[in-house]
């Protein structure tokens, strides 16, 4: 009885000491947000270099500048614009190649996936360069369209996750479907879209993504055109240089939070298919 | 034999096959190069074969096949496939319209690259000098790739085409019926179907990512810098004088400086990745265990409070850490007003401490995508292990040691290898956080926390060292490939992907 | 409701390992054929490549009298029933009904119609609007059922279907899948690895092994006459029981004298006439096989019989009908481990004996089964190969059994005692020897006629019934075979001759009447190629032939074509050889030539000398393929 007890008490104690941690780590993890909220609604002008952490002024005047004085709607705006087209063509495309890589058998489909990996090693930024020139010459340069070419033209890459989905749905649905009549074509929209909803909404959600918190490339590609700016490179723009940085720090808060919110809400939304997404497609092997 | 090595303790084990592996290393080396000529063999068949089916198409065929050599698509057009036939001819007519009004033009010059870039001449119109642009070397460079490839192109068509033709004939001869227009188009939708679906996402990626990158190794090889920028200025062919710079190798007092900074960055670059992932992993798998564990409540909450961070973007959390922690930021300012230090901690200026800091900040980012995928994993682990651990007398360390821990090394093998490659090519985290610096007067257009990639961003887009850039590149791709390799070798069940249909 | 024909198929794959080897089977329409087998032996490959969903290497598989090797699934008229039921998840079960029938475009309430009508057969109709995860296994089993029955396939391929249901379940869908062939009256087509699954549904099994098939037979002749040790040890349970011993004979009685055991019984020497005379020597260990039922220890049936054991009972296992005695030959064994002394024995009565005794028991010798040790092929076969007799020759005369018989010029060999050696197909109904016929029995189309020789018993195989109670038969004296002391002194002539060739096609031009004027037309004619010389080839067989190999491969791989001697004639633009000696059989002369250094046989009406030219018969031969070893015709 007595051990018993005991038992009891130590798995109370690391019950405690559990939670200790885990609140500590939420702590850690919230903090930055709230800190990113409360500077937000600053009201004075007070740079980067105040020492204290809640607004002497609450206001709404960062909102109001960022979206009065500011280009920040317009970067909203491209952003949201290259990210539903991407979406849209991503997911397209992620979607066909997975499902020809996973279903079909043809003779270059090893060396075409081998291909792939070995593409998948090269620094991305490395062709940038000449897909600068490319764009320049068809005069798609400080381009949204640019952008887009861009970001959906090299998707074929990103078929790893979708196509381990794809390779869990037992094949012989597909030789079920063939024998009742099918073609390959029909199997694929009447047989695995129908029941690849879960991938389909993940590839959705990360392509929907990429583009808001993308910089390497749109920052290079819109390299001197404010106006086409995305959110990232322009928000970006605001803390390059030191006194630049004091008088926009308050409206960067403001404009993270903007950017933040409907992207979370999303996320919020679809999390679990997210969740089954990044479990499912990584540990397969 | 067997039942001898059972018996060992794991470090004898250990000890037994660190010897056997240099015991072997001999005859695996042995097999490895035996079993080259036999690949070459087989390389050298396949690449004859074509010859050989050619021959025998030119050899046997009837007057519509031979034809059909210099007239793609002829023999088709006779026995009736229109669709086919048509489409081999078209493009071949599209191509030799290519090659005459373009193609040829740039191929001519790739040699050179060019001869005069610009001139001043005198416009009458306006009455002035102006420049007139005649050669540039990169649209040379580039377009020229693109011919090549293209042609390259056509000599598969072209191949594609004779064998068509042939077969089509044997069929005929055969008596068997020739599918005709109708059961292509079906067949595109059916057997075929791979090339309906595939052709436009190669496509996009031979254009967009292929060539580019042909192109950039090309760059490699020619000294296209600033002093050399098209369309004022040609540049031209150079070997691998940007190799030998980069090696430190290079006659002028940059290729010290050069090898020592790529020396530094890539040592840094493999660091970073190790520990960026392995702290991320191990720590993401400590928070999951925590949340999982039994009786600890409100796991939905924990978990979600993790999640969100993720869907907040990378770029606003790492420029707001970034803006937080500069040396007159508000976690310095309030460190001091506080009295908790009197001089502020340098978390992103000093090198040491920002290499510190940015794995840190990497942790914050990446434990709650971590925890994520170790959460699915942990609940899989079958509990009857556990349960038999504990009879057999194992307590929580050992449990975690004997069962989790190689059970989750086991599964998530795949995402580790991605995760590193993902961190030795991460250029968000280190130019948000730090933009590459501390920088540094012993390296080259590079800072303290530079990696590979975000050094090639630089020589790029602000130093337009084109190509130095390149080989940096190149070397990087190769960095990874080497860690792929290895890695990937290591992990058996990246290989069986049969087994898991 | 179509017949199928599978020739020579073959699955290769691309690293040379062979999943079927020469798969040949003619199924009647409306049959019930399982095929049976441990896992990996080819029988899913087998199934899959009637149905489509994997290529056949080689062969010909034909659907009704269509040749279907190159047609996609979805045209060949079948339907089949996956082992997980493959059920479109995302579908309702009339939906999944439905699916075919939507993808060939019926009228709406035609599919209706069919998919009502098929939920009924199989008792859905209440299930039709749920989803398949809501439902159990066997429901599950029922609706892949119905998916197969509802656009009524010619044939029904059905791959382990009852192996994911419990044992009950199974039992009962046993029966209801055979209750569906009979009311459907279509071809099904049946894969399974549960023998007790194959015998009650199969009107024919095919019993295969490591690719090879190794018996097709009625579920009672494979339980009754397994061609190898194979077959009799899968089929039946209990496993029937194996031994290894050697037989010798001892004028006309046989000792089986049992290995690693006393045990030693005698049988009757008409029993075994049918074995090769040298099994029977003493010497050579074969495996003899008995099942559990054919061994009884009732006391009346041992006191009678000579074929008693003695047997260490070890464990008893009692099945409330019956009771399963365990136990071992080898009265010193433990009767655990799985030795080759080890016994188990059906018995229906009530013994009373108890673990540790040593009883007796006796075997029903009619019943043993005897198996080669190295080929594992029954040496009892139903239709033996030979019929063993001796002989003695003198001054030109074959005498045997009281029979005596001149023996023709090719045959040439001293005055002796040998052993004699007829084949079962060398005779003829003639004139040479008279038998008195004791029975004529159908095995598998082939009948057998079983006829007493002066009290010596012979077998020939014959072409029709035989109802006369003496019959005078011919011996066909090529094929006779002499031993002496174990060697052959006379060799039967070679039955197939072995030319190398090539199938080769040429470009003709022919003249044809069109419209009452002559056109010249061009036609490719194919023909094969040996040894120098084309033959033309029919139009039927140029098909095959391009059918089974491809047209790529047609006209390059490597030929072996098997002629008979009577498939082979003179005529002036054949294969040229030289006579190298007329053999002379009395009724019927063969020449012996050489082709290319290759002894070749034919038929001659007269003697021949120095070089002749043969023609080979191409309707009448069979072709391999040398390369991958893939018989064609």
């Amino acid at each position: 009885m007595k051990k018993y007890r005991s038992k009891k008490g130590a798995e109370k104690l690391s019950l405690a000491l559990i939670y200790t941690v885990l609140t500590i780590i939420s702590v850690i993890w919230l903090l930055p947000f709230l800190m990113l909220i409360i500077l937000s609604f600053r009201g004075e002008q007070a740079g980067m270099s105040a020492d204290y952490l809640f607004p002497r002024q609450w206001s709404f005047d960062n909102y109001i500048k960022l979206f009065t004085e500011t280009k920040f709607l317009n970067w909203y705006g491209n952003t949201m614009l290259v990210s539903v087209v991407v979406t849209v063509v991503q997911t397209i495309i992620v979607l066909v190649t997975s499902y020809a890589l996973s279903r079909l058998r043809f003779k270059m489909r090893k060396p075409l996936m081998n291909v792939m990996l070995i593409l998948g090693m090269f620094p991305g930024f490395l062709s940038m360069t000449a897909v600068y020139f490319v764009l320049k010459e068809i005069n798609l340069t400080q381009n949204l369209f640019g952008l887009i070419l861009v970001y959906s033209a090299s998707s074929a890459m990103q078929y790893y996750i979708c196509k381990g989905f794809f390779d869990t749905i037992p094949k012989s649905l597909d030789e079920a479907a063939r024998i009742d009549g099918a073609s390959r074509h029909t199997v694929f929209f009447k047989i695995i879209l129908p029941l690849a909803k879960p991938i389909i909404i993940y590839t959705i959600l990360t392509a929907f993504i990429a583009p808001w918190g993308e910089y390497m490339f749109s920052s290079f590609i819109m390299l001197g055109n404010p106006d086409k700016f995305t959110v990232a490179v322009g928000m970006k723009s605001w803390l390059d240089n030191s006194t630049m940085a004091s008088e926009y720090f308050t409206i960067f808060c403001a404009a993270a939070v903007v950017v933040s919110i409907p992207i979370t809400a999303l996320f919020i939304w679809l999390q679990r298919y997210y969740v089954e997404g990044v479990t499912g497609g990584s540990v397969k092997g | 034999m067997d039942l001898e090595y059972l018996k060992k303790s794991p470090l004898e084990k250990f000890y037994f096959n660190f010897k056997n592996f240099f015991k072997r290393l001999p005859s695996s080396f042995a097999a490895f190069f035996k079993a080259i000529p036999k690949k070459l063999m087989k390389i050298w068949l396949a690449f004859t074969g074509i010859f050989v089916n050619i021959g025998t198409a030119a050899k046997k065929g009837d007057w519509k096949t031979r034809t059909s050599f210099a007239v793609m698509g002829f023999g088709f057009i006779c026995r009736k496939q229109y669709l086919r036939g048509i489409l081999y001819l078209a493009f071949e007519l599209l191509f030799v319209l290519y090659m005459v009004f373009f193609g040829w033009k740039y191929l001519v010059k790739m040699g050179s690259l060019g001869e005069i870039a610009c001139l001043e001449e005198w416009d009458d119109a306006l009455g002035v000098f102006t420049y007139k642009f005649y050669d540039n070397s990169l649209l040379i460079l580039l377009y020229s790739l693109l011919t090549i490839f293209i042609m390259v192109a056509f000599v598969y068509v072209w191949y594609q085409n004779v064998k068509g033709n042939f077969l089509s004939q044997q069929f005929e001869e055969a008596h068997i019926r020739l599918a005709t227009s109708k059961d292509d188009i079906r067949s595109y939708a059916d057997q075929n179907y791979h090339k309906t679906l595939l052709s436009i996402p190669i496509l996009g990626l031979v254009v967009f990512t292929v060539l580019p990158l042909f192109f950039m190794v090309f760059i490699a090889f020619t000294n296209y810098d600033k002093a050399h920028m098209p369309p004022h200025e040609l540049f031209s062919w150079t070997g691998a004088d940007n190799f030998v710079t980069v090696l430190g190798g290079g006659v002028s007092a940059n290729s010290k400086i050069f090898a020592y900074t790529f020396g530094e960055v890539l040592l840094w670059t493999i660091v970073w990745a190790f520990f960026a992932t392995f702290t991320n992993y191990i720590l993401g798998m400590v928070v999951a265990i925590l949340i999982n564990k039994k009786g600890v409540r409100f796991k939905k909450l924990w978990r979600t409070i993790l999640v969100m961070t993720i869907a907040i973007p990378q770029f606003v959390s790492l420029m707001f850490m970034s803006q937080l922690l500069a040396d007159q930021g508000l976690i310095n300012n309030l460190l001091l007003k506080w009295g908790v230090i009197d001089k502020a901690i340098p978390f992103l200026t000093d090198g040491t401490a920002a290499r510190i800091t940015v794995i840190f900040v990497n942790i914050w980012i990446g434990i709650p995508y971590s925890m994520l995928i170790c959460t699915g994993i942990l609940m899989n682990i079958p509990q009857d292990l556990y349960e038999s651990a504990r009879m057999d007398g194992a307590g929580p360390v050992t449990a975690y040691m004997k069962i989790t821990l190689p059970y989750m090394l086991h599964v998530t093998m795949p995402y580790l290898i991605t995760q590193f490659i993902g961190n030795l090519n991460n250029f968000n985290v280190i130019f948000l956080l730090t933009g590459g610096n501390p920088s540094s007067l012993d390296m080259q257009f590079a800072g303290k926390t530079d990696l590979l990639i975000t050094w090639l961003y630089k020589l790029t887009v602000s130093e337009s060292q084109y190509g130095i850039a390149s080989v940096i590149g190149i070397f990087t791709f190769a960095v990874v490939a080497v860690f792929s390799l290895i890695l990937y070798n290591r992990s058996k069940s990246v290989k069986n992907e049969e087994e898991f249909m | 409701m179509a017949n199928l024909s599978l020739k020579h198929i073959y699955k290769v794959y691309p690293n040379g390992t062979k999943a079927v080897n020469d798969f040949n089977m003619e199924i009647a329409d409306k049959e019930f054929i399982v095929f049976v087998g441990p896992s990996g032996c080819g029988k899913s490959t087998t199934l899959r490549m009637i149905a489509g969903l994997e290529d056949i290497s080689a062969g010909e598989l034909k659907i009704g009298d269509v040749i279907v090797n190159d047609m996609e699934p979805k045209d060949r008229d079948i339907a089949m029933v996956f082992q997980n039921y493959a059920l479109y998840p995302h579908m309702t079960v009339y939906e999944n009904l439905a699916f075919s029938l939507r993808l060939r475009k019926l009228p709406k309430d035609e599919i209706h119609n069919l998919v009502v009508q098929a939920a009924e057969t199989l008792g859905i109709t209440e299930y039709l609007s749920k989803k398949p995860k809501e439902m159990s296994g066997g429901q599950r089993q029922r609706v892949a059922l119905g998916r197969a029955i509802v656009r009524e396939p010619k044939v029904m391929l059905l791959d382990e279907p009852l192996s994911n249901l419990d044992a009950k379940l199974r039992t009962q869908m046993r029966a209801e899948i055979s209750k569906l062939h009979s009311r459907l009256n279509t071809t099904f087509i049946y894969v399974t690895h549960d023998q007790v699954e194959a015998m009650t549904m199969g009107t024919r099994i095919v019993v295969m092994k490591d690719g090879f098939v190794k018996q097709i037979d009625t579920p009672k002749n494979l339980y009754k006459y397994p061609a190898n040790k194979f077959v009799a040890g899968f089929i039946g349970t209990p496993q029937m029981n194996f031994f290894e011993g050697t037989l010798r004979k001892d004028g006309n009685d046989v000792h089986i004298k049992f290995a690693n055991s006393d045990a030693e019984i005698t049988v009757p020497c008409s029993k075994l006439d049918k074995v090769r005379p040298d099994y029977l020597n003493g010497e050579t260990t074969v495996y003899m096989g008995i099942r559990a039922e054919n061994i009884s220890i009732d006391r009346v049936e041992v006191g009678r019989s000579k074929a008693v054991v003695k047997v260490r009972v070890s464990h008893i296992e009692e099945l409330g009908s019956e009771t399963l005695l365990y136990g071992d030959l080898n009265t010193d064994g433990d009767g655990i481990s799985d030795s080759l002394t080890k016994v188990i024995i059906k018995d229906v009565g009530n013994g009373d004996y108890k673990a540790g005794d040593i009883i007796e028991a006796a075997l029903d010798t009619d019943r043993i089964h005897l198996f080669d040790r190295q080929t594992e092929d029954c040496i009892l076969p139903r239709i033996p190969e030979y019929n063993y007799l001796d002989c003695t020759v003198s001054g030109g005369t074959l005498n045997f059994s009281g029979e005596s018989i001149a023996l023709p010029p090719a045959i040439k060999c001293a005055d002796g005692e040998y052993e004699l050696l007829i084949p079962v197909d060398a005779f003829k109904v003639g004139k040479d020897i008279s038998v008195n016929v004791e029975n004529c029995e159908d095995i598998c189309g082939i009948k057998l006629l079983s006829a007493k020789l002066n009290g010596k018993m012979l077998y020939a195989v014959v072409p029709g019934d035989v109802t006369e109670k003496s019959l005078k038969l011919d011996v066909d004296l090529k094929k006779i075979t002499l031993l002496k002391d174990g060697k052959k002194v006379v060799e039967p002539m070679p039955a197939v001759n072995c030319l190398d060739g090539i199938f080769v096609k040429k470009k003709t031009k022919k003249q044809a009447e069109e419209n009452g004027k002559f056109k010249t037309l061009k036609a490719t004619e194919f023909s094969l190629e040996t040894e120098g010389r084309q033959f033309v080839v029919s139009d039927t067989l140029a098909q095959k032939l391009i059918a089974a190999l491809g047209v790529k491969k047609a006209f390059t791989s490597p030929l072996k074509i098997e002629c008979g001697a009577h498939s082979l004639t003179f005529g002036e633009d054949g294969i040229s050889a030289r006579a190298e000696g007329m053999l002379d059989y009395g009724k019927e002369k063969f020449l012996k030539c050489n082709v290319g250094g290759k002894y070749v046989y034919l038929l001659a009406d007269r003697d021949y000398e120095g070089e002749v030219r043969i023609v080979p018969d191409l309707d009448k031969v069979g072709i391999v393929e040398t390369e991958r070893n893939i018989r064609i015709i």
